[in-house]
C-alpha cells in the first residue's frame, strides 16, 4: 500500500512536471514529439496485449493430506503414495488464460480415489495454443507411467485435438471439457469424450456443432449408468452436464461472459469425474 | 527519507527519459536454470520490451516497458537500467546494462507484484547510422512473492539472450 502510495504520489508530480516542460519542447522539436508518439503508440499497444492477456487464478488451494502435488516449470503432477501405475495417466491441457494450478481441485479425484497420475500442462502464456505439442513429448518424460489420456478445457480441449492429430499414437484416449476438435479425427481409433453444461455461455455452441464431424459417431448420454458396456471407440460420447457452466470446469471462479451454475463447483466436478471414471473403466484405461 | 530519495531517484530518470535520445525494441528468450523448486534447464518464456535510453557523461540511463511470457503467466513490468560501455570500437561497443524491473503479474482479480534485477552484457554494431543492432546475453533474477500461495514456482534465474534494435532519436557522431 505504501510503495502504492509513493507510486502515485510520484507520478503525480511527473504529470505536472512533465506538463510545465511539454510546451516548449513540442515547440522547439515537432519531430521528436513525432517520433515519441510512434513509440507511445507501441507502448499503447503493449498496455492493450497486456489487459487482454490477464488469466484467472484459482479460487481455493487444494490441501488434501494425502495428495502429492509436484510441480515443474513445465508441468504439476498430483499422486498419491497408493498410485497404481498399471492405470492409464491423465494429462491435461488447461483452458485458455487460466492458470493450470486452477486444475487441481478438479481432477484431484483422479489421483485420491481412482490412484491415478494426473499431469497438468503449463503452457506459454496460460494458452495451450502455443505448445501444442507439449502434451505428445511429455509423455515420455514420465518414466513409470506407460499409458496415457489426454484432455483438455475449452482452448486446453481443442489443442488436445491437434495434439492427437499430430501425434496419434501417444494417447489411449481423449477427453473433451466445454470443447471441441477443430482437426479431423473422425477416423481415430481412440475413445473419445465431449462433456458440456448447460449453463455455459462462453461455449459457442455453433461451431461445438458444427465441429461434431470432426469426431467419431455421436451418442449423447444423459448419465454415467446409460454408457456402454464396451468399448466406445469409433463414437463419442457427449454429455452434458444440467446446470454447470464454463468456469466451474475449472476452480476459478466466475468468468466474464459465463452463464449463472445452478449447481455447485463441487457438484460439477463430481458429475465430470463420475463420468470420466465409468468412461475409463468400459475402455479398459 | 527512502521516499524523497526514491522520488528523486525516479523523478531524475523521468526526466532524462523525457529528452532520451535513443529507442531500443528488445525480443528476449529466457532460458532458466534453477528455481525455488528445482535446479535445471527449462524454457522460461519470452519477452518484449521498449525503452528509452538517455547518454550521461558516463554510461546512459534507460527505462522502458517490458511484457513478458513467464512460468505464472503473463506480466508487464517497468525496467529502469544503467547501461555503461566497455569497449569502444569504430564499428563496435561492448557495454553491459544493470536492470531493475517493478510490474504486475496478470491476473484478473489480484494481480500480483512482481520484481526482477538483472545484468546483461550487449554486443553492439555500430553502423553509423539511425539504427543500430545488438545482442546481449546476461542473468536475471524474478521474484513474484504472492504467487507462493498458489504455486510452488514463484522465484526464477534465468539466462536472458537479446535481440535489440536501436533507433537514434538524434544522430550523434
Amino acid at each position: 500500500m505504501i510503495y502504492a502510495i509513493g507510486f502515485i504520489e510520484i507520478n503525480y508530480f511527473h504529470i505536472t512536471a512533465f506538463a510545465r516542460l511539454l510546451k516548449p519542447i513540442i515547440t522547439k522539436h515537432p519531430k521528436l514529439i513525432i517520433k515519441m508518439s510512434a513509440t507511445l503508440k507501441t507502448l499503447i499497444s503493449l498496455f492493450i496485449l497486456g489487459l487482454f492477456s490477464c488469466s484467472y487464478l484459482p479460487e481455493t488451494k487444494s490441501e488434501h493430506p494425502n495428495l502429492i502435488i509436484k510441480e515443474t516449470a513445465e508441468y504439476i503432477i498430483l499422486s498419491t503414495i497408493s498410485t497404481d501405475n498399471s492405470q492409464s495417466g491423465i494429462m491435461f491441457y488447461p483452458g485458455g488464460l487460466v492458470d493450470p494450478h486452477a486444475y487441481i481441485k478438479p481432477l484431484e479425484k483422479f489421483a485420491l480415489e481412482d490412484n491415478r497420475t494426473v499431469l497438468i500442462l503449463k503452457v506459454a502464456s496460460n494458452l495451450a495454443i502455443l505448445n501444442s505439442k507439449k502434451a505428445s513429448t511429455t509423455t515420455n518424460k514420465i518414466a513409470n507411467v506407460d499409458r496415457w489420456i489426454l484432455g483438455g478445457h475449452s482452448l486446453g480441449g481443442s489443442t488436445a485435438c491437434i495434439d492427437i492429430f499430430n501425434n496419434q499414437d501417444a494417447f489411449e484416449g481423449l477427453f473433451l471439457l466445454a470443447s471441441y476438435s477443430t482437426k479431423e479425427l473422425a477416423d481415430i481409433q481412440i475413445p473419445i469424450i465431449s462433456i458440456t453444461a448447460s449453463h455455459d455461455n462462453v461455449l459457442d455452441l455453433g461451431s461445438l456443432n458444427e465441429n461434431k464431424v470432426n469426431l467419431p459417431e455421436a451418442l449423447m448420454i444423459d448419465s454415467p449408468e446409460l454408457l456402454p458396456n464396451e468399448s466406445t471407440i469409433g463414437k463419442t460420447i457427449y454429455y452434458n452436464i444440467e446446470g454447470g457452466n464454463h468456469g466451474q470446469f475449472g476452480n476459478y471462479g466466475a468468468q466474464k461472459g459465463d452463464g449463472d451454475a445452478t449447481i455447485t463447483t463441487d457438484m460439477q466436478h463430481l458429475l465430470v469425474f463420475d463420468m470420466l471414471r465409468k468412461f475409463l473403466t468400459i475402455n479398459d484405461l | 527519507m527512502k521516499k524523497i530519495l526514491l522520488f528523486l531517484f525516479v523523478f531524475k530518470i523521468s526526466i532524462a527519459t523525457l529528452f532520451s535520445q535513443n529507442i531500443e525494441l528488445n525480443l528476449k528468450s529466457f532460458y532458466g536454470v534453477w528455481n525455488n523448486e528445482l535446479s535445471g534447464y527449462y524454457y522460461g518464456g519470452g519477452e518484449i520490451e521498449i525503452l528509452y535510453e538517455q547518454p550521461l557523461l558516463s554510461g546512459a540511463l534507460r527505462t522502458g516497458l517490458a511484457f513478458r511470457s513467464v512460468d505464472w503467466g503473463n506480466q508487464a513490468s517497468i525496467n529502469i537500467g544503467y547501461k555503461t560501455a566497455f569497449i569502444v570500437r569504430d564499428k563496435w561497443m561492448l557495454n553491459g546494462t544493470t536492470t531493475a524491473g517493478i510490474g504486475m503479474a496478470l491476473f484478473y482479480k489480484n494481480p500480483q507484484y512482481i520484481w526482477s534485477l538483472g545484468f546483461m552484457p550487449e554486443l553492439t554494431w555500430l553502423r553509423k547510422k539511425r539504427m543500430d543492432f545488438n545482442i546481449g546475453i546476461g542473468f536475471r533474477y524474478t521474484s513474484n512473492p504472492a504467487y507462493k500461495n498458489y504455486g510452488a514456482i514463484n522465484q526464477l534465474f534465468e539466462f536472458p539472450l537479446k535481440l535489440g534494435i536501436i533507433y537514434k532519436l538524434k544522430q550523434t557522431s
